[in-house]
């Protein structure tokens, strides 16, 4: 098991006049392996409830046990630095968390700091920056000198470097460029399909993550709200839209539309614009029959 | 809109810039911007978006080439009396905000107008009813939403009436609700008529929304088009990273499997397929 959650809680400045509740009661289980997405509205606990993943927050109430770490509150766990290398995180902005003069000396950083000889950290950085989609003549740069996007994708490459068996990512994609973002959802469906990797996920945009993510979380107002696969989400997405704020995307509603008049609501959903024309073209290539005499609306 | 005899907001000749003279970042951009349109400025990360944004905003100064915004060339001594006319909201949030309250952040740009108090408090007032934060004045910027935020942005922005309007990736930190909501204000200036406006951005329904597409790459100029030729255009597109929304790209692979339907929500789309389905 990755990471289990029995009832945890969570408040900010706990035990004073201004506590602030950010997580109630949360009970879940991510198996080791799993690549799951969470989303939610603004405020509703996402980036509060990654923190706990790695030890960065402890619970204020309940217990949070990550591969073989077990924090409860009110307890000091073991040291948690192990954890960290083995538990990535990348925050929301991460271009925030760069603070070396080049892009080389950034990425061997965590590296170095545990243990790797500099040869070793080198390749690690070099290999780090190839899955990123950035070239090697970034490695002298100035991290601060490059656009928006490349200091994004340094940041998370500084976290592939360590090679964590966890990887948690706030929002990794926002600012990015669209390819970019496609292709970053792809690197971390690729770490998690031939390396194993558990991946985590925050996402505002569902459509980018929706065909990689075999678990879906959306959380509301400090709750967990919703559990469970795409094809789950998509029936419930009207409920989560009204109930959780959360934004329907494109793919979803097209799919609800076009399923709900023609009679498919039952299958398993086409989330992308190639797989729903697939399966449109097959429809409208069947001969109607006494079994397809779904009569919908009338055009 | 005060117009100029040109009728254009802004008309580059041959722009270059540089940081360092290694690295060009923008070579030899030569364009004009009616005054009244809406343009969307798109390219790959790292093509020099924002940095023409801040030539433009006069940020940065022209290393060659020149810029002229509504009639007259931006140069050392003119800049002062340009940049009032022209209103930049930036990327993040949080890098914006300098009042200790949304009243103070709207009014703030106004006091450095030397404003009789009577038209601030008026335009403070009027502005934020406009973006509807009027209920947000007493708040602290920590007790806004990134969405809320943005939208204090750009109610100290328009407050200062300015005629043109440049948005760095203004949406890009958004979460998607307030995303959509950004945008629908960004329709509604354009609908005034007031505004001249330039978005930097990878969002393709802002990109759809606007008049024209000014695409970018390696600091050049690679095409000036509509936003429909543009997503049109796969070898464009890839060359600017960008994704065409969610409705052409079903449209385009419905039309590789011979099914042709000019439809793009969802509603449409399912009352145009309906009728095939039916009439099989």
């Amino acid at each position: 098991m990755a990471i289990v959650f029995e009832q945890v809680s969570f408040a900010y400045d706990d035990r004073s006049l201004w506590r602030q509740s950010a997580l109630e009661e949360i009970c879940l289980t991510l198996e080791e392996g799993v690549f799951a997405a969470v989303a939610g509205a603004s405020g509703s606990g996402k980036s509060t409830l990654l923190q706990l993943f790695n030890g960065i927050l402890r619970p204020t109430g309940g217990r949070v046990r990550v591969l073989d770490w077990d924090i409860q509150a009110g307890e000091k766990p073991l040291p948690l630095r192990h954890l960290r290398r083995r538990v990535g995180l990348v925050f929301q902005f991460p271009e925030q968390q760069l603070f070396e003069d080049t892009v080389e000396k950034d990425l061997c950083f965590g590296p170095l700091n545990f243990g790797m000889t500099r040869a070793e950290a080198r390749v690690r950085a070099s290999r780090a920056l190839d899955m990123v989609g950035l070239d090697d003549t970034l490695l002298g740069r100035n991290p601060f000198h490059l656009s928006g996007g490349q200091m994004r994708k340094v940041a998370i490459a500084s976290v592939l470097a360590m090679d964590p068996d966890v990887l948690v990512l706030d929002e990794p994609t926002a600012t990015l460029d669209p390819q970019s973002r496609a292709e970053l959802a792809l690197l971390l469906s690729r770490l998690h399909r031939e390396q194993g990797k558990t991946v985590i996920v925050v996402t505002h945009r569902l459509q980018e993550m929706l065909p990689y993510a075999g678990l879906w979380i959306v959380m509301k107002e400090g709750r967990l709200a919703f559990q469970g696969g795409a094809a789950e989400l998509v029936r419930e997405a009207e409920r989560l839209e009204r109930d959780c704020g959360l934004a329907v995307p494109a793919c979803i509603a097209m799919w609800n539309e076009v399923a709900g008049r023609l009679g498919l609501s039952g299958e398993e959903p086409c989330l992308t614009p190639e797989t729903l024309a697939e399966r449109l073209a097959r429809l409208l290539n069947e001969p109607s029959g006494p079994g397809v005499g779904h009569t919908g609306r009338g055009g | 809109m005060t117009m100029n005899s040109t009728g254009l907001a802004y008309e580059l000749q041959q722009v270059s810039f540089s940081y360092d003279p290694e690295h060009p970042v923008l070579s030899d951009l030569s364009f004009s911007i009616p005054q009244g349109s809406w343009i969307s400025l798109v390219g790959p990360n790292g093509c020099g978006k924002s940095t023409l944004a801040r030539l433009l905003g006069g940020l940065l100064a022209a290393n060659a080439g020149t810029i002229i915004v509504e009639g007259t060339p931006l140069l050392k001594e003119t800049v002062q009396q340009i940049r009032p006319r022209i209103g930049m909201v930036f990327q993040n949030p949080d890098n914006q905000f300098i009042g200790a309250t949304v009243e103070e952040d709207i009014a703030f740009g106004l006091e450095g107008r030397c404003l009789p108090r009577e038209e601030m408090v008026e335009r403070v007032h009027r502005y934020a009813e406009k973006l509807e934060i009027g209920h947000l004045l007493s708040k602290h910027p920590s007790e806004l939403s990134g969405g809320q935020k943005q939208r204090v942005a750009i109610a100290a922005i328009l407050a200062l009436e300015p005629g043109i309007l440049i948005f760095d990736e203004a949406s890009s930190m958004l979460d998607e609700r307030a995303r959509g909501e950004l945008l629908a204000i960004l329709k509604e200036m354009k609908g005034s008529g007031r505004y001249t406006m330039i978005s930097i951005t990878h969002d393709a329904d802002e990109i759809l929304a606007s008049d024209r597409a000014i695409v970018l790459h390696k600091g050049g100029m690679a095409a000036d088009l509509t936003p429909r030729e543009l997503f049109g255009d796969e070898a464009l597109l890839d060359a600017c990273r960008l994704i065409a929304p969610y409705g052409i790209r079903l449209l385009n692979e419905l039309r590789k499997r011979g099914i042709d339907l000019s439809a793009e929500s969802p509603k449409e789309v399912a009352d145009a397929i309906w009728p095939l389905y039916s009439n099989r």
